[in-house]
């Protein structure tokens, strides 16, 4: 064990002296597999830019900036799509986002042990359930029951805005919204329960010695010290909900038109590729990869910075 | 009734703030940890009623359709009462077998490249790569499938729905894996290696068999993740409604087949798609019951 040179770690190459052939292959094989991964990136981005390119050298820069998405006249402006994830992104997140971190901050600091588990099993449960099942549920209860009983009444109060308008077949954004927040639900809290674990627990105790109660514990010392961790887990679940296709599809209604009219049906970058990919010709299913740019470039963005937020809260306590 | 709800809240919350303000400090304290508890309560009902609601809703719905020729026969000509999903039941065993054998040792062996081989620059790259990558939408790898197959070969196939899901699958084996490896003590590696053995022979004999467990339920819980997956499938296999073995032909799935019945404007096609959610919703309940019930301490998390 002599030969181990000061600065590896005995777990990584103990024996540099002696040439050991099975090594050999063992490395370049497990590096090959490692390399997949970042051609899995490389080809998606390149696949993705040539695919779409015949659709944005038609369009140039209108395909970020024209409202208009119509496949007869050869019109391929991205906006309305854009405009229909985001919002339903951002409902999502509003609905979800809160749910799931106080669900996770309860879980971790406040409820009995013995509900942990199976409330874990549960919220397990929720994030393995398809998206296709949601949008099948979306369609066959929820948008009945929000048509018939939830819309009338939020155009009573709050019709004035002009966000809730009267006339709703129940598919739209806020319907979008709704599913979604439940498809994020889990992704926020696992992420949020990560970061609450890793909060030093003399820092808690430290607060509890004082004669703070749990609830000030967890308000004035976990809170604050995982923010960071949980604005990641926020923009984790965003980026789940952008990219969300089956079940967005199944409940937005499938409209490429920009409406601040929540109850109005509209189209997501995802929706809008699943739904007219099949029957697409060749100029619209390169608009179509150009949608799928969009959101790719999108997501990618989102994750890393969730990720680095979540990382930085781990260093910050030594973990890894 | 919604709307004395949506004018109840606020006006509780007024309540709240005026009590709590009216109190001396001890019990005030008292107050605000007991709304808490509340509140915390509240979201833990508030996420768990869809998934009763819609379980419920399925059982109640699907129940009865969920016969012996649901899994014995294919779909009947649209419109027509009966019929089964075999054909899909059986596509989706093909497709999602297929993308397992790509993916399960690509993921595994990059995990293990990760946990044990790599240093530096480069795999910390590659670390944070599969990492975002498990946040890819799920219909650019569908996008994907069909630039790089089917456009290739001019011919929707369930190969490019298999390598669709390959992708999905592979960043997140490569993460359960790498977790998986690093919490095998370092005290059986330096064992391993101080009786002589290569570091092949370590990670074979000695790294791999102490992870398995976690491993296993990580590829598990992976497959039956993209076993759901539709949207890849919609552009690369498209589908079918009789049997079809041959992989370079499109060919059904049950998500797939789910997804066209429930756009079906009949009451059987619909009867077909609730049923076959149904399955879906069971089976993937039953491989998440079995895998918390096997590895509850060695679950590894998947997003």
């Amino acid at each position: 064990m002599a030969t181990i040179p000061a600065d590896r770690t005995p777990s990584t190459i103990p024996t540099k002296s002696k040439f050991r052939w099975d090594d050999g292959i063992f490395r370049s094989l497990t590096t090959a597999a490692g390399g997949a991964v970042l051609a899995i990136v490389i080809i998606t981005a390149y696949q993705l830019v040539t695919g779409s390119l015949p659709a944005l050298e038609k369009e140039g820069l209108g395909f970020l900036t024209g409202s208009s998405w119509n496949v007869g006249e050869e019109l391929f402006g991205s906006l309305p799509f854009v405009w229909g994830t985001t919002i339903s992104s951002i409902l999502a997140l509003v609905l979800g986002g809160s749910i799931g971190v106080m669900l996770s901050a309860f879980l971790v600091e406040l409820a009995p042990k013995w509900l942990l588990k199976p409330i874990g099993f549960l919220v397990d449960l929720l994030a393995a359930i398809p998206s296709i099942i949601y949008g099948l549920w979306g369609i066959l209860v929820l948008i009945p029951f929000l048509r018939e009983r939830v819309f009338p009444e939020i155009h009573a109060v709050f019709g004035w805005t002009g966000l809730f308008g009267e006339k709703s077949t129940g598919t739209g954004l806020l319907t979008a919204g709704i599913v979604l927040a439940i498809m994020i639900i889990p992704t926020v809290a696992a992420i949020t329960r990560e970061v609450l674990l890793v909060v030093p627990r003399n820092m808690r105790d430290g607060a509890l010695a004082l004669g703070a109660n749990r609830t000030e514990a967890l308000k004035t010392v976990m809170l604050p010290y995982a923010s960071g961790g949980i604005l990641g887990a926020l923009i984790l679940g965003l980026g789940r909900a952008l990219g969300e296709t089956m079940a967005v599809a199944m409940v937005i209604g499938n409209s490429a038109t920009i409406e601040s009219d929540l109850f109005k049906p509209a189209a997501s970058l995802a929706s809008n590729i699943a739904t007219e990919f099949g029957e697409a010709g060749p100029l619209q299913k390169s608009a179509l990869i150009g949608l799928g740019l969009i959101l790719f470039i999108l997501a990618l963005a989102l994750n890393f910075a969730a990720r680095m937020l979540v990382a930085r809260v781990r260093r910050k306590s030594g973990v890894q | 009734m919604l709307r004395a709800f949506v004018l109840g809240i606020p006006i509780l919350i007024v309540i709240y703030y005026v009590v709590i303000g009216l109190l001396p400090f001890a019990q005030r304290r008292k107050a605000r940890h007991a709304a808490t508890l509340v509140l915390g309560g509240a979201a833990v009902v508030l996420a768990l009623i869809p998934l009763v609601l819609l379980i419920t809703h399925l059982v109640r719905e699907g129940w009865g359709g969920l016969s012996l020729d649901f899994f014995t026969q294919d779909q009947k000509p649209i419109g027509q009462t009966g019929g089964g999903m075999r054909h899909a039941i059986i596509g989706s065993l093909i497709i999602v077998g297929m993308a397992s054998c790509i993916g399960i040792p690509v993921g595994v062996l990059a995990g293990i490249y990760l946990a044990e081989v790599g240093k530096g620059k480069f795999a910390a790259t590659i670390r944070f790569l599969s990492e975002v990558l498990t946040g890819l939408p799920s219909i650019i790898a569908g996008i994907l499938g069909y630039t790089l197959i089917v456009m290739r070969y001019n011919q929707f196939s369930a190969i490019a729905g298999a390598v669709a899901l390959a992708i999905l699958m592979i960043p997140v084996i490569t993460r359960v894996t790498e977790e998986a490896i690093l919490l095998v003590p370092k005290s059986m590696r330096e064992a391993s290696y101080g009786l002589g053995s290569s570091q092949t022979q370590t990670v074979i004999k000695v790294v791999l068999p102490a992870a398995r467990s976690a491993i296993l339920t990580g590829i598990v819980l992976a497959v039956a993740r993209v076993g759901g997956e539709t949207a890849p499938l919609l552009l690369t296999a498209v589908g079918q409604s009789t049997l079809q073995t041959d992989v370079t032909k499109s060919m059904a799935a049950l998500p797939l087949s789910i997804y066209l019945n429930a756009n079906q404007p009949f009451d059987s096609s619909q009867q077909l798609a609730v049923t076959g959610a149904l399955f879906l919703v069971l089976w993937i309940a039953f491989v998440n019951l079995t895998i918390s019930a096997i590895a509850a301490k060695t679950r590894p998390r998947l997003s």
